[in-house]
């Protein structure tokens, strides 16, 4: 009955996303009811389906495969989207949510047609291709269980977040389209896209974040990105999303880069988009695979080419209306963000190449090959550190038309800081050159950033010191937990100890047993570092209803840096257990940036400047 | 203060499109330099036999075959990979995937080196309904059925 309930709202939504696109002329107060009513319907059937997991409803097709009666409430309720079909339900309804906050505050009768019709073609895509209330001729007694591996509080926190990222992206790109449209960018126009352009980024960069910080917890090898097809999507919208929310800034504050800011609005919705269905393509390899049905492969594709192909159709016939030439200087803030933007850009269109460089290569040559982190190592990081200096400079730089002298003088300390800073790292660690040059890049920006602390909390620039600072924690993370880390891989016996940087490792115990929904062994690690000593257990476990096995790493926190013990099989013959240790110095940078810029972004969105300025 | 110069619009579109194709000829050929020298090949165990490709990074897959799985230590394992017409022998020192087991299908990433393949990685999906979709289509070459 309520998964009867829930699809008739589904299909109730679709009829209202449908009505609501065709009110373009009519706009007003008929357009605001229509995006309540549909958020009033997508709520309950999500709620619905909610519901239908927490209580096992195993009729349905979806419980079925992806629940079990005996798992805990949290994982049957984040199961309700650790599939296709469920997180199809939950992106639509992250849509309607956006759709009718932003229809509250505005009757942009083009704009909110856009994102009706929009919601419509995606609501179709669920409701024709992947309806998750189908369902099941026999009502099985018992589900098949969710992963273990997505039986994480990350995950379940994870694609939620990007979803709200994802969907964000779907207003700014409508409010740009509908600029086209009517031959004109204002100025309220513009800070409403930015404002939700900054609050997608900035729930893109948790989700981004969350989803590495599972990884690294739950996969056992001590990485946080793999540079798997998908992880490499989310990246897409995130690099043109940053690129479009400077650009979007220049627009608002100065007036100019009208055009390009409409471009990359509609850029950051459509590689959104495209993330999201070549995910669900079943193209690429990956372990985010959704299973895959060549029925949708089609509908995807033709509503990417109705979206991406129509806005950018609209950009091509209207795009000279949108004419704002300002005047700035080559030394101004103006250049050195629009520099990056290109810079960002060209990251994406690498990151993009080396997704589909194999698919391509495949349907001509018919030769499979696997493009991996080797390849983005090479191509992107030495990019990428230009990003640093250029945002570096940007931020000590003004407006319009600065003084060349006066900013070398407003640079040369936090350069020299970070020269004096990496020359101390080159000769502790023997750093090689490439490393050097990313360290130097990085810690410009940071220096940089809190060198400007004093005179911008005053001003109100903290957001700006939040997600820049936090940028540049997030590629020290990155850089020192790659160049000063440490392993070993080997067996130990009970009572056996290993050195890894400084700390002694002593495997003390093994335990074996029974939890509610797996059976573990678990290791007693003891941690000797300066004299104190610490316990951690890392466990494996094994799943016996989904007939699977995960590690639970465990970690010795020493500061900012980890140690990262894994418990692997066991050998009978010697009485001995494979174990992975790792060092990894500085990691918890990564985390600690993503969230400084997540708190960065929205600080944006709620601070008082930002308000003025509008 | 000395005044300086604003640029007109048609300067500064001169020099962001230099700037813009300074900077795509860097990515360009930074993606044409990785693209020649990091890219892994997908191979089945037939096609290993034929060319060993000593050196390359290979992507092996197909099938753990059955009874061919032999434990050295809780660290390093051997067993052999099989398309169903041919097998290759793969030797691996590390842990192994959740979900790895004979009959399971696999990709290992490693070189050859004298008859045998040397893997750094194993893949195994996190799913037993889920084969690697290479793996899939190789087997269904040699007339394998799921």
């Amino acid at each position: 009955m309520i998964a009867e309930i829930g699809d008739s709202l589904l299909w109730a939504g679709l009829a209202f996303c449908i009505i609501q696109a065709a009110l373009f002329k009519v706009g007003g107060k008929f357009a605001k009811a229509a995006a309540i009513t549909v958020f009033v319907c997508l709520t309950g059937s999500f709620i619905a389906l909610i519901w239908s997991f927490v209580i096992s409803d195993f009729s349905l097709a979806l419980v079925y495969k992806n629940s079990h009666s005996l798992k805990p409430l949290v994982y049957k309720i984040s199961g309700t989207w650790g599939n296709h079909e469920g997180s199809l339900l939950m992106l639509l309804w992250v849509g309607s949510l956006f759709n009718f906050l932003y229809a509250k505050s505005s009757f942009k009768k083009v704009a909110l047609s856009v994102i009706g019709g929009i919601m419509a073609l995606l609501s179709a895509f669920a409701i024709f291709t992947s309806n998750p209330f189908e369902r099941l001729p026999i009502v099985p007694p018992e589900g098949l269980g969710l992963n273990p591996l997505l039986q994480d509080i990350g995950l379940a926190l994870h694609p939620p977040m990007l979803y709200v990222g994802y969907l964000g992206f779907l207003i700014p790109f409508a409010i740009a389209v509908a600029a086209l449209v009517n031959g004109e960018f204002t100025k309220s126009q513009i800070a409403i896209a930015r404002k939700w352009t900054l609050i997608s980024w900035s729930f893109l960069t948790l989700g981004i974040g969350l989803g590495s910080w599972w990884a690294y917890r739950e996969l056992g090898w001590g990485g946080y990105w793999f540079w798997d097809p998908v992880e490499n999507i989310s990246l897409l919208p995130w690099l043109v999303g940053t690129a479009a929310l400077h650009s979007l800034m220049i627009a608002e504050k100065r007036g100019g880069l009208l055009k390009w800011s409409a471009l990359l609005s509609i850029t950051t919705f459509s590689t959104a988009l495209m993330g999201f269905f070549l995910v669900r393509s079943g193209l690429l390899t990956s372990v985010h695979a959704f299973a895959s049905d060549p029925d949708r492969g089609i509908f995807m594709l033709g509503i990417l080419v109705i979206v991406v192909g129509g806005a950018l159709l609209v950009y091509g016939a209207k795009a000279h209306k949108l004419n704002s030439e300002i005047e700035y200087s080559n030394v101004s803030r103006e250049t050195f963000i629009l520099y990056n933007n290109l810079i960002t850009c060209v990251l994406a269109a690498t990151i993009l190449t080396g997704i589909v460089y194999p698919l391509i290569l495949e349907a001509i040559v018919g030769e499979v090959i696997s493009v991996g982190a080797p390849f983005y190592n090479k191509t992107i990081l030495p990019v990428a550190m230009l990003i640093f200096v250029l945002a570096a400079a940007a931020t000590k730089m003004n407006w319009t038309n600065d003084n060349a002298k006066s900013f070398l003088k407003r640079i040369y300390k936090p350069v020299l800081a970070a020269l004096f800073f990496s020359m101390i790292l080159i000769v502790i660690f023997e750093s090689k050159p490439f490393e050097i040059a990313g360290i130097i890049s990085v810690l410009v920006l940071l220096f940089a950033v809190i060198s400007e602390v004093k005179k911008r909390k005053l001003s109100g620039g903290l957001p700006l010191i939040l997600s820049h600072g936090g940028f540049a924690l997030l590629g020290i993370g990155i850089l020192f937990s790659s160049a000063y880390k440490e392993d070993a891989e080997l067996l130990m016996k009970k009572g056996e100890e290993v050195k890894v940087a400084g700390f002694e490792v002593t495997l003390q115990d093994v335990t074996e047993g029974m939890h509610d929904n797996y059976v573990f062994r678990r290791a007693e690690f003891e941690v000797k570092v300066q004299d104190k000593v610490h316990k951690i257990y890392p466990e494996t476990r094994i799943y016996p209803i989904e007939e699977d096995k995960t590690t639970e790493s465990a970690i010795f926190r020493d500061l900012l840096s980890d140690l990262y013990i894994v418990i692997g099989e066991k050998s009978e013959k010697e009485d001995s257990y494979a174990v992975r240790v790792y060092f990894k110095s500085l990691i918890n940078l990564i985390w600690l940036g993503c969230f400084l810029m997540f708190c960065g972004g929205l600080a944006r969105v709620f601070s008082s400047q930002y308000r003025q300025d509008r | 203060m000395e005044v300086k110069k604003k640029l007109k619009p048609k300067q500064q579109r001169l020099n962001f499109a230099i700037f813009s194709l300074l900077i795509l000829s860097f990515a360009v050929g930074l993606i044409l330099f990785a693209l020649d020298e990091h890219v892994e090949y997908f191979k089945t165990p037939s096609q290993l036999n034929q060319n060993a490709f000593e050196g390359k990074t290979i992507r092996l897959g197909g099938l753990v075959k059955d009874g061919s799985y032999k434990q050295i230590n809780a660290n390093n394992h051997e067993f052999e990979i099989t398309d169903t017409d041919e097998d290759y022998p793969v030797k691996y020192t590390g842990f192994l995937p959740s979900l790895f087991r004979e009959g399971q299908g696999v990709i290992a990433t490693g070189k050859t080196e004298d008859g045998v393949f040397v893997a750094k990685q194993i893949l195994a999906k996190h799913d037993e309904n889920y084969m690697p979709p290479e793996v899939y289509k190789a087997l269904k070459e040699k007339g394998y059925k799921k």
